[in-house]
């Protein structure tokens, strides 16, 4: 049989192939020396963000519905977008916020989007704005309200709104807004972009309607707060308004919790009642008229009062004296009845 | 194959060319199932990783230290808190390599206070420098975006213009670590590789507000050092950072109490969040340092558990009293 006799070309692009083969081969070998499957498992469960967006770019965040691409659009005139906006959602909210996660998670919350904003007379510095998305109005007031600062000036932007030296804070329907700047001098800017998100959170579908219960009569208003979980220190009390009052130049909190049943209300006092016996507290007899089954523990040298009406689960806490506890007891359990007819 | 190849193939010829291609076929397949691993690569378990401990950097008769100066100045703070215990050359050594360990978690202006300031950085790694430090490292492990974090937080560029060198984390510089004795940090991926070669370690906080722990302050601090997905470890905050303070056994830590971070901590967001408590402490054991920090916040080591956990640990001590620690007024 004759041989064939390949021609040069084929050849070379014979040898280059092989060439390219053994290139592969080494590269494959010398990758596999390195290869390290500890912090390849690590690794994969790091999210790591990359240099360019932070931690949008990770998988789970990439999951969010997405957000459009500008936080705002159209953006505030004699603004510009500093950096584009990122998105995050339960599993990686804690890498844009840190610690502070845990507040809006045990809210309800659903995403987060946050973007940076620069104005031209001010290069060095920014603003940013992060819009949670908390699944209705009630997770957004409880959010909102727990964090209010004290020196706050009431904003007219939106119902429940403050504003601080640097930054705007407020509810719009199931979104909760912060629009804060690097730093003071930028309160013209912040309103503006508050404006333009107002109206995007949506038609309120779970509301606060538990505000209205509250007396006025000493209320400070600027106080009312709803608590998600573990009020009081107590784990069983959860979705808890709680409202501050001038009683007589004494400093005492009222609470209100709206319970499924009149009979799941009575359960969970009786629970809390059980608590604070349990964590020191003593029985006090009332020295004014309440339903029966109301309650008055003496703790440390404060007053809890505790009582029912109806679905609702009401009280006072941490009164410094006897006597304002039960003045507050009775103008709330006064309101509370009369409202419920 | 052209027509003269067929030609000239013989039958026997091809058979053999066959059986030899089927060879090859079955040795490719026979040596594809010996190598295949239906599990894949894991951590641990069928292959151990080399988990490394950090070295211990305090230095033994140093023990103890603790200076509190109080002042608006950052820069005048810190050089009268290190004046009474020797200034910074006690501790820092000609040819000494210095890690300082920062605050850059997010990417928060330095006028939040969220962060570590870089006025106070630049100053710490002068002074590092100044007491012959051959060189400084500052690192973190931000949560966000470690670039952005640096550069807006101002970190980056004071720690560079300092004479620093800033090492931003990367995968390649992470190694799985555990602490002796701990229950959570174990063969856990840690910020290693700034450490290798540093025979000095600085840790330089600010006094924060935390939602979790009730206080961010120089063991908190530590966190910054763990990788992966360590949120989880948020739901057991007092044995993590006790168990942080058992790891990282560093030199001096400082915490900045010139401006605190009273509420809405560890993030804050409003200037109003913040209140001026002027105070800046310097100490080689890091939990007196935050047991003191804890009374600027309003807070007693009661209120905070990872204090006294770390106590109980042989961290250091909660009676920061008994230190007797040096107080100066600064400038």
């Amino acid at each position: 049989m004759a041989a064939k006799k390949t021609n040069p070309g084929e050849t070379a692009v014979g040898i280059a192939v092989l060439a390219v083969l053994v290139c592969i081969a080494v590269g494959m070998l010398i990758a596999q020396s390195r290869f390290d499957p500890a912090f390849f498992t690590a690794m994969t469960a790091k999210v790591e963000p990359s240099p360019s967006t932070g931690a949008a770019d990770s998988p789970a965040a990439q999951t969010v519905p997405s957000e459009p691409s500008a936080l705002l659009d159209p953006i505030p005139q004699g603004m510009s977008v500093l950096a584009p906006a990122e998105t995050f959602n339960s599993e990686t909210l804690s890498e844009k916020i840190d610690g502070k996660a845990e507040l809006y998670l045990s809210s309800g919350f659903v995403s987060m989007g946050s973007q940076r904003f620069v104005l031209p007379e001010s290069p060095d510095s920014w603003i940013e704005v992060y819009v949670y998305d908390m699944g209705d109005m009630r997770n957004a007031f409880s959010v909102w309200s727990a964090q209010r600062r004290a020196d706050a000036e009431k904003s007219d932007i939106a119902p429940f709104s403050y504003s601080t030296a640097n930054a705007l804070f407020f509810v719009d329907g199931r979104k909760y807004v912060e629009i804060v700047g690097a730093a003071e001098g930028f309160s013209h800017a912040i309103l503006a972009l508050g404006k333009s998100l107002v109206g995007r959170g949506g038609v309120e579908t779970r509301g606060v309607g538990e505000l209205a219960l509250f007396p006025l009569e000493g209320l400070d208003a600027g106080s009312v707060a709803l608590h998600a979980s573990d009020v009081f220190g107590f784990d069983g009390l959860n979705d808890t308004f709680t409202a501050a009052y001038d009683v007589g130049g004494s400093g005492v909190t009222a609470f209100i919790s709206r319970r499924e049943t009149p009979d799941e209300a009575l359960k969970l006092a009786s629970a809390y009642h059980a608590f604070l016996l349990q964590n020191g507290g003593k029985d006090v007899a009332w020295s004014v008229e309440m339903p029966a089954g109301a309650r008055l523990v003496e703790i440390f040298g404060s007053y809890e009062a505790i009582f029912c009406s109806g679905r609702i689960l009401a009280g006072v806490h941490e009164a410094e004296a006897k006597e304002p506890a039960e003045r507050l007891s009775v103008v709330l359990e006064t309101a509370l009845r009369e409202k419920g007819k | 194959m052209n027509a003269s190849d067929e030609k000239g193939l013989s039958r026997r010829e091809f058979f053999i060319r066959a059986a030899k291609a089927g060879a090859c076929i079955a040795a490719a397949g026979y040596l594809g199932y010996r190598l295949y691993d239906p599990t894949g690569p894991v951590g641990s378990g069928r292959i151990e990783p080399a988990s490394v401990v950090l070295p211990d950097f305090s230095i033994p008769e140093l023990r103890g230290k603790m200076a509190i100066a109080t002042g608006s100045d950052r820069i005048k703070s810190i050089n009268a808190a290190l004046k009474p215990l020797g200034g910074m050359e006690t501790f820092i050594k000609k040819g000494d390599r210095v890690l300082i360990k920062v605050n850059a978690v997010i990417a928060s202006p330095a006028s939040l206070s969220a962060t570590t300031h870089p006025g106070l950085l630049a100053e710490v790694v002068r002074l590092c420098l100044q007491a012959g430090a051959s060189s400084a490292i500052v690192t973190d492990n931000p949560i966000n975006d470690p670039e952005s974090c640096f550069a807006l937080t101002g970190i980056g560029p004071a720690a560079r213009s300092a004479g620093a060198s800033v090492i931003l984390p990367r995968e390649g510089l992470f190694r799985f670590g555990s602490v002796p004795g701990g229950a959570l940090i174990k063969d856990w991926p840690l910020l290693y590789a700034p450490f290798e070669g540093v025979n000095k370690v600085i840790g330089l906080a600010p006094l924060k507000d935390h939602h979790r722990s009730g206080a961010s302050m120089t063991m908190k601090n530590w966190y910054g050092l763990l990788g992966g997905r360590r949120n989880v470890f948020h739901q057991d905050i007092h044995n993590i950072i006790k168990e942080l303070a058992m790891m990282v056994r560093p030199t001096l830590v400082i915490l900045d109490g010139t401006t605190a971070m009273m509420t809405n901590g560890p993030t804050g967001g409003s200037l109003s969040d913040l209140k001026q408590t002027d105070t800046m402490i310097v100490s080689t054991d890091q939990v007196a340092a935050d047991a003191f920090g804890a009374t600027l916040l309003g807070r007693t080591v009661y209120d905070l558990p990872f204090i006294l956990k770390a106590q109980e640990a042989g961290v250091g001590t909660a009676d920061y009293e008994s230190l007797d620690p040096a107080r100066v007024q600064a400038g």
